[in-house]
């Protein structure tokens, strides 16, 4: 076990290798550049311009560019912002609590909700519950996100005013539990019942495909009730699979999370990194590609460990 | 790009005859109630749609970023909405009446308020202005912008405060410059190793300001709360918030439910504008500006180096359903750079861009540029047809692009849309001239010099240092361009600019399309909020800012 | 392979399988009859008629911002985003058949490689390689198929290859093989035909992530540019007259969900009709 786990770590340093390489290149080739937006204010000049390009070492050929970027990454570095100057580690660092939160409570809603329906619809196949939960999740993925956000917010926010129209707190006002989960609400349903959608369609299929197997007609065969081939047989090994998908999903998540954010003002790594990207900030940009992308494997490796752990007959290695 | 180009005034004669007014409008219950006296107490949340992040006044700055500064730092004057120079960090305007100006217009002297404190206790001297302008003439800081400050030979202090310095040459838009100049504290960056990374631009900056810095949390906000110690009138808030709202819908839905009490930089989109008329909790600010929306052709290409061709075009734009219809109304046409509240503005040529797109078809005619098969005009085997670009996802840029595509087919004319977003658009491809048409929004601020924009010396694109991107070269353009900055005496100036006017209507270098207007809304309650045209961003006086106590 | 009759009796029982093949088939004909259809020219600008009411002046679903024809401009956005969808399919079936087959058949170093490069496309989430691409590509609507088709034939790649892997060992196989069969013959004539199945359902389902993704990317400034319309870009620029022109927002809003609730309902329908553990 130990030995796969340390061979997948190993397995990532030429992809992020690889990546960072290719990031780095495209980003660096691209037109405009991290000065251009400020370039809109007539006050600074061309030779403004100039200078503070070479102040940042901007004018340098690529390779040279990639190159002391590299050095500073193997010294755990990750560069710093043409923005502010500060630190790219420091920057996404205080970003992600903020997306944590918002994904780890989707994620939250969307396992529970999207379980439940999922496993009531397999188990009432063809009833009224399992047509109504199946259209309710095939249209809950139809509605581009940013439309269903803004929709929350018009009729919710501004019209209902039941919920706050984004940001994390109310601003000036001490900490209160009670706030950040209001605060919360429009933004993680959002995101979450999204994700309910595809949890409730892969938990029906899982289970109505155990369903079917031999070893549970032969359970039912030996005159278990119904119940008991349900929770002791059926479930755990339809869910087992699931385990897969948690860490699949964690991408989704992250696509999800970048358009959740910018309609509910949510101050997350998605926001930053469009914001970066607006900015051509590139520093910021490949430090989050990195972090996201190392995030992505280690939930990928993580749900494999832990399908290995809850099937015996899956062996790692 | 609301911010003013390089706005110069007329500083010999003092202050008080400064150019024209650009009041506010209150449209409807703005001043509807007599403001009385302040009352002390409680916060403002200010919705932004773009995010402060440097609180260096120093380095390079987007406008929302300006606002903050402004609450933070002071500028040795400010200038208020009628134009005028208020001292702030000065204790007078300097000029050559009170002796602070010399006789041939170089040497300054610039008394110093006395008392003045830094947000962490220490006094401020003139130490620190002269401080200020040698971090942002430093070759190794990334300091914004140098324009202007350029023109200082030297800056010394007399004593704490006495401020001297002397200019290289006599240059009338100074004092302008220097209300953009905010002041930053010697004791705290003097030790600093690099100036450009040092945390008191992100975390720790330290101003004179009615407001001190408390904390930014990254993609959210920024907390500053009152300086008691401070110099002028007020603060009479104990907080002020600048709220980081990307999606505009969102924020005006903000501005709405009270969640943000005023809206920043992009205010209130003109498609909101019928909506938030109907609002009772708000105050609706419809604030004229010097700013103007204008096509801008490259004079690099060899098709828009006749003057023909751009006249064509020009009378076959209509600037009626853009006004109208897209604006509401809101927005005055523009025939020429400089706006008709304007000391410069020549009123002859009013009324000298008509939509004629018979004239326009017949003028293509006459230079040879005849109707294809497709209705596209062609000559010599190349076809009429041209890209145009903006910034992407600008909506009114965006329309307004749509429809002169419509006008402009209607003479034979192909325009295709091309856009970028503003970190592309902005790079090369503008500053060195590599677009073929763009619209843009250019600033004149309040004076009309505009030499940047239209001078041959400052094309980037044939190695000059300015902005002259549309790379328009004219001798008799520059002739007067040079006439109007060098003779300080305003009856001079005017016939400078006067020819200019009647000059570049004739040239159409450029095609002013409309002057910008900002909307803005606050919420009922808070006073002492007063749009400026001539400073960048409006939270320019948020010192004065109350709130009235239901 | 199941028999044909079989498929087809177990996808047309589906009712909501059917009605989404339906629906599908009715969209594409009218994107595809558009300029027939379209009782405006959708670009035509008219601001006398500026956000015109539904049924007002001729105006079947109302006028936009700039007096447009909304539902002229719905048909011929329609033809924008199927394209983008459709086109975004066939490219991550092409590109993911072959080279999941490639791999598949080949192993050793071709499979490590096109595995890993995969791996390093599944590493990233979706949104974020298309913005970093779109931010130097002109957002055309070839460019926006191209940067979402390439970024979507990953997982039908990890699909064949597994069906080919499975299959490579299987007597029928073996068989074609000792009979002197060519690598390409093998591939094309036995082992991606009992690939079909899935792949098919992929693709149905990659057309309706696609036509989200296009919308997406028009929100976040990203997307097809004016004049240009898409049911994305629609949907995105009305956002600000929701409360007031509401037809602006609602009819392109409508037309992406119902293009992909269709498209999700086939695929689904078609899931379960090819599966040959289901009874008939």
């Amino acid at each position: 076990m130990a030995v796969y786990v340390v061979r997948r770590l190993l397995q990532a340093i030429p992809l992020l290798v690889g990546l960072s390489f290719a990031g780095f290149v495209l980003l660096r080739l691209a037109p405009g550049g991290p000065m251009a937006v400020y370039a809109q204010n007539p006050s600074m000049s061309e030779a403004d311009m100039r200078r503070i390009e070479r102040i940042l070492g901007l004018d340098r050929p690529i390779h040279v560019q990639y190159l002391k970027w590299a050095a500073g990454m193997a010294r755990g570095e990750l560069g710093y912002s043409y923005r502010t100057g500060r630190p790219v580690g420091e920057i996404i660092r205080e970003r992600v609590p903020a997306t944590l939160e918002l994904m780890g409570v989707a994620y939250l809603i969307a396992i529970t909700l999207g379980l439940t329906t999922g496993i009531v619809s397999a188990v009432r196949r063809h009833s009224l519950f399992d047509y109504a939960a199946t259209t309710g999740a095939m249209v809950g993925l139809s509605v581009p996100t940013f439309w269903f956000g803004l929709l929350v917010i018009i009729v919710f926010a501004g019209g209902l005013r039941w919920i706050p129209s984004g940001g994390i707190a109310t601003l000036g006002a001490p900490f209160s539990l009670w706030d950040r989960f209001i605060h919360l609400i429009g933004p993680a349903s959002v995101l979450g019942l999204w994700m309910t959608a595809t949890w409730s369609r892969y938990a029906r299929s899982s289970v109505l495909e155990v369903v079917g197997q031999d070893y549970i007609r032969t359970a039912r065969a030996k005159g278990l009730r119904g119940r008991t081939v349900l929770l002791r047989h059926t479930l755990r090994n339809a869910l087992i699979p699931l385990i897969t998908l948690a860490g699949l999903e964690f991408r989704n998540l992250f696509g999800g999370a970048l358009v959740t954010e910018t309609v509910f003002s949510w101050p997350g790594v998605g926001r930053l990194y469009l914001d970066s990207l607006n900015y051509q900030d590139y520093a910021v940009i490949l430090g989050l590609l990195l972090v996201t992308s190392l995030t992505v494997v280690a939930g990928s490796l993580l749900a494999d460990i832990g399908y290995a752990a809850a099937d015996p007959r899956i062996r790692l290695g | 790009m609301r911010r003013h180009d390089l706005s110069r005034r007329h500083f010999l004669t003092g202050a008080a005859t400064l150019g024209a007014t650009l009041g506010a409008v209150g449209v409807r219950g703005a001043g509807a109630q007599a403001p009385g006296a302040p009352q002390k107490g409680g916060q403002v949340i200010v919705g932004l749609s773009q995010e402060p992040q440097n609180f260096n006044p120093v380095m390079p700055t987007i406008e929302a970023q300006r606002g903050v500064h402004m609450a933070i730092y002071d500028d040795l004057w400010r200038i208020d909405p009628k134009g005028a120079f208020v001292p702030n960090l000065a204790a007078a305007i300097p000029t050559q009446a009170n002796g602070g100006v010399s006789k041939d217009g170089t040497s300054f002297t610039v008394k110093l308020r006395p008392g003045v404190q830094w947000h962490d206790g220490q006094p401020f001297t003139a130490r620190d202005v002269v401080f200020t302008w040698k971090t942002i003439m430093n070759p190794k800081v990334t300091a914004f912008s140098t324009v202007g400050f350029d023109q200082i030979a030297d800056m010394w202090t007399g004593d704490d405060a006495t401020l001297k310095f002397k200019l290289k040459q006599p240059y009338a838009p100074i004092l302008d410059i220097l209300a953009d100049m905010f002041v930053v504290p010697e004791h705290v960056l003097a030790r600093s190793a690099d100036i450009n990374k040092d945390e008191f631009n992100t975390r720790r900056p330290v101003g004179t300001g009615p407001f001190k810095f408390v904390e930014w949390v990254s993609g959210d906000h920024v907390t500053l709360e009152a300086h008691r110690a401070y110099h002028g009138p007020g603060p009479y808030l104990d907080r002020l918030i600048f709220k980081y709202v990307p999606d505009l819908t969102v924020l005006f839905t903000q501005l709405k439910t009270g969640e943000v009490d005023a809206t920043g930089i992009q205010g209130i989109p003109v498609d909101l504008y019928p909506e938030a008329r109907t609002l009772s909790t708000i105050n609706l600010y419809v604030d004229p500006s010097t700013s103007y929306e204008t096509i801008a052709p490259n004079h690099l290409l060899p098709m828009f180096k006749d003057r023909r061709m751009r006249q064509a075009l020009y009378l076959g734009l209509d600037k009626k359903p853009i006004v109208e219809k897209i604006y509401l109304g809101l927005a005055p046409e523009a025939e020429s750079y400089v706006p008709p509240q304007s000391w410069a503005y020549n009123p002859k040529i009013k009324g000298h861009h008509r939509y004629d797109p018979e004239r326009a078809k017949r003028l293509l005619d006459e230079i040879g540029w005849k109707v294809g098969p497709d209705g596209i005009r062609v000559k010599d085997g190349a076809r009429l047809s041209f890209e145009n670009a903006c910034t992407a996802g600008n909506k009114q840029r965006e329309q307004i692009q749509q429809l002169l595509q419509q006008q402009w087919r209607q003479i034979g004319v192909e325009m295709k849309i091309n856009n970028k977003p503003a970190a592309v658009l902005f790079g090369d491809f503008y500053r060195m001239s590599k677009f073929e048409t763009i619209v843009i929004g250019m600033g004149m601020g309040s004076d009309p010099e505009h030499s940047f924009r239209l001078h041959s010396k400052y094309i980037p694109a044939k190695g000059g240092l300015g902005r002259n991107s549309i790379a328009y070269e004219n001798p008799e353009v520059d002739r007067l361009l040079d006439a109007g900055v060098r003779d300080l005496d305003r009856e001079k100036r005017k016939t400078a600019y006067f020819r200019l006017q009647e000059v570049l209507a004739d040239e159409v270098p450029y095609l002013p399309i409309y002057h910008f207007v900002n909307i803005r809304g606050t919420r009922k309650g808070l006073e002492g909020f007063r749009p400026n045209s001539n400073m960048q961003e409006y939270p320019w006086n948020t010192n004065e800012w109350w709130i009235r106590k239901a | 392979m199941l028999d044909r009759s079989i498929v087809w009796r177990r996808f047309t029982r589906n009712r909501l399988a059917s009605a989404g093949a339906v629906v599908v088939l009715l969209l594409v004909a009218l994107a595809a009859l558009a300029p027939w259809v379209a009782p405006r020219d959708p670009l035509y600008i008219d601001m006398d008629h500026k956000f015109a009411r539904p049924g007002e002046a001729g105006f079947v679903l109302g006028a936009d911002e700039l007096g447009r024809d909304v539902l002229s401009r719905l048909l011929h956005a329609g033809r924008v985003s199927l394209a983008v969808g459709l086109i975004t399919a066939v490219i991550a079936v092409l590109v993911g058949s072959v080279l999941g087959a490639v791999a598949g058949f080949y192993g050793g170093a071709a499979d490590t490689l096109i595995m890993r490069v995969v791996d390093v496309l599944l590493s990233m989430p979706t949104i974020f390689l298309l913005l970093a691409l779109s931010a130097f590509l002109k957002p055309t609507m070839l460019t926006i198929t191209l940067i979402i088709g390439l970024n979507s034939w990953m997982s039908v790649a990890r699909m064949v290859r597994g069906q080919v892997l499975s299959l490579k060992e299987q007597e029928f196989v073996l068989a074609a093989r000792a009979a002197g069969a060519g690598a390409r013959r093998l591939i094309l004539r036995q082992l991606m035909p009992n690939a079909v199945a899935p792949v098919l359902v992929a693709a149905t389902l990659t057309v309706a992530t696609a036509i989200l993704l296009e919308s997406s990317l028009s929100y976040l400034g990203h997307g097809i540019q004016p004049p240009t319309a898409s049911w994305g870009n629609m949907l995105n620029n009305a956002q600000t007259y929701v409360l007031y022109a509401p037809w602006v927002a609602v009819y392109p809003g409508a037309m992406i969900s119902l293009t992909v609730l269709s498209f999700n309902f086939a695929g689904d329908g078609l899931r379960d009709a090819l599966d040959p553990r289901l009874g008939p």
